[in-house]
């Protein structure tokens, strides 16, 4: 279900072959720079049994960067995916994002279109950056994806993650994008093969392989996003290279 | 209506002594910038030292003084400045010198935006009708004016005004098509041409900008001189006006710059208020 619908500070942008929103660039941006952070949590009917942690680890996750000096320059956009990709909310500044509105959005149930729910994460930073650019904004990405399973009934392939990846990569229009996979109670070792396999495939930059769905392994997970954040924050003001966070 | 500021260090330099800063103070919106004279930083050496100090310490003497009655009859209250400057500098051991730097600042009103100028840099608008007009000022001997001088003992100022003899006056336009036009003025300058002062009403104009001489002293990669009029056509090709407007524009105006091989050797600073 998606959250903070009635916003006219909000306006719709195109990616490749699906729309997202995103603050409309001319009216509401004061910053020169935005770190984009674009976080997807897999909905399918394997995490139900923990869907509430995943939704506060989320909210744990934006909380933990409200306190930092680089909050301003900070924007967000939250999917979830089960056989279809929803956007929760398009990209918005943090400040923006209440964090007491992160509940009961996740409503597990369906398969897992992970290859999909990636190329959305990945298309919509670089869409929304190649935009942020042309208004003379500078920004750089982060994409988190949140899995507990392997991909079933995705439109598009591995391969065309990776195009995504490269694609953003080679655009000049994000200084850098980090991107990070995590799989969630990744008990059995042929499940944390293929999530490491699809990694290497699509060229993520990390994996992280949470061993189960743990309050304290969310936790851990919560704190690990918000470091990301504020890593590639830090590195888009000091223009030095991204610096992924050790889990 | 916003204010934003930018100031780097000239390649030629190794501290920057260009200082910037924009912002609202006591409910008035200011922009104001000071170009430090490029002393020596041994203070045992001839020059002035510790201008980077001063140059900040101006600047915020200045912000002290926003609500001074003078402004808005459009005088600078030059001497309250300098005075509270050098109650700055003398307190952490520097002398009068490190003052010796330029300063602009811009003030807002209800109707528009007041500048004052001592000593050199640049002064330009943009108006509603997309004309950008400027205005610089250089000084014989290449001696720009500073408030310092008013610390010095009486006659320094005419003894000032006689080693520099004259005072170039530039008024240029860039017009929205990129034509250009320059009206110099060359005179023998009195005191009260010292402190330069414009106002930009709000109804003509859109944006305000002020620079130091780094604005001046753009060069490409084979040493030619940059015009000034190309980089202003460059400074004010914001795509939006909106917060930090003037970072933006500069952030990609340095790209611009590092493709076309352009550097600037002195340090180069500009604030800016938009209307």
């Amino acid at each position: 279900m998606p959250l903070f619908n009635n916003d006219d500070t909000m306006t719709s942008y195109s990616g490749s072959g699906f729309n997202f929103s995103g603050v409309d660039i001319n009216n509401h941006l004061q910053a020169s720079e935005y770190t984009l952070v674009s976080l997807a949590a897999d909905r399918s009917s394997s995490v139900a049994g923990f869907a509430t942690e995943i939704e506060g680890c989320i909210k744990t996750s934006f909380e933990g960067c409200q306190d930092s000096p680089r909050v301003d320059n900070l924007m967000a956009r939250l999917t979830c995916f089960n056989q279809k990709v929803e956007e929760i909310h398009g990209f918005r500044h943090l400040t923006d994002c209440p964090l007491t509105s992160y509940v009961n959005f996740l409503r597990a149930g369906g398969t897992t279109s992970l290859y999909d729910a990636s190329v959305d994460a990945i298309d919509s930073v670089a869409t929304y950056g190649k935009a942020l650019q042309d208004q003379e904004y500078t920004a750089n990405g982060l994409v988190v994806i949140i899995t507990d399973g392997e991909d079933i009934g995705s439109t598009f392939s591995v391969n065309d993650v990776k195009k995504a990846l490269d694609k953003a990569r080679s655009s000049e229009a994000l200084e850098s994008v980090l991107t990070i996979l995590i799989g969630i109670n990744v008990t059995n070792p042929a499940m944390e093969q293929y999530l490491a396999k699809f990694k290497t495939d699509a060229g993520i930059d990390q994996f992280i392989a949470a061993k189960d769905a743990s309050p304290k392994t969310f936790a851990k997970i919560a704190n690990f996003i918000s470091k990301s954040i504020s890593s590639q924050s830090q590195a888009l003001r000091s223009g030095s290279a991204s610096q992924p966070i050790t889990f | 209506m916003g204010t934003d500021f930018y100031f780097r260090r000239g390649h030629s330099h190794s501290v920057c002594q260009d200082y910037a800063v924009a912002g609202t103070h006591k409910e008035t919106q200011f922009a104001c910038l000071s170009d430090g004279c490029s002393g020596l930083v041994n203070p045992s050496l001839i020059g002035s030292p510790n201008t980077d100090f001063g140059a900040r310490f101006l600047v915020r003497a200045a912000i002290e003084h926003l609500d001074s009655p003078l402004i808005s009859e459009g005088q600078l209250p030059s001497y309250d400045i300098i005075y509270r400057a050098w109650t700055m500098a003398h307190s952490v051991g520097l002398h009068h010198e490190s003052l010796d730097a330029t300063m602009l600042l811009a003030v807002r009103d209800p109707k528009g935006v007041r500048v004052f100028q001592t000593g050199d840099g640049v002064v330009a608008a943009r108006k509603r009708t997309g004309e950008i007009r400027y205005f610089n000022r250089q000084f014989g001997n290449n001696a720009p004016f500073y408030l310092s001088y008013l610390l010095q003992p009486e006659g320094v100022i005419d003894r000032y005004l006689k080693s520099i003899e004259t005072l170039t006056r530039n008024e240029g336009t860039i017009d929205q098509l990129g034509g250009h036009r320059v009206n110099r003025r060359v005179f023998q300058a009195i005191e009260s041409d010292l402190v330069g002062t414009h106002y930009f009403p709000e109804d003509e104009y859109e944006v305000v900008l002020l620079m130091s001489d780094g604005a001046e002293s753009f060069q490409e990669a084979n040493k030619a001189s940059v015009p000034l009029n190309l980089v202003l056509e460059q400074m004010f090709a914001f795509k939006g006006l909106l917060g930090e407007f003037l970072t933006r524009r500069c952030n990609f105006f340095e790209k611009y710059c590092q493709k076309n091989s352009w550097r600037h050797y002195d340090d180069f600073s500009v604030v800016g208020i938009t209307l």
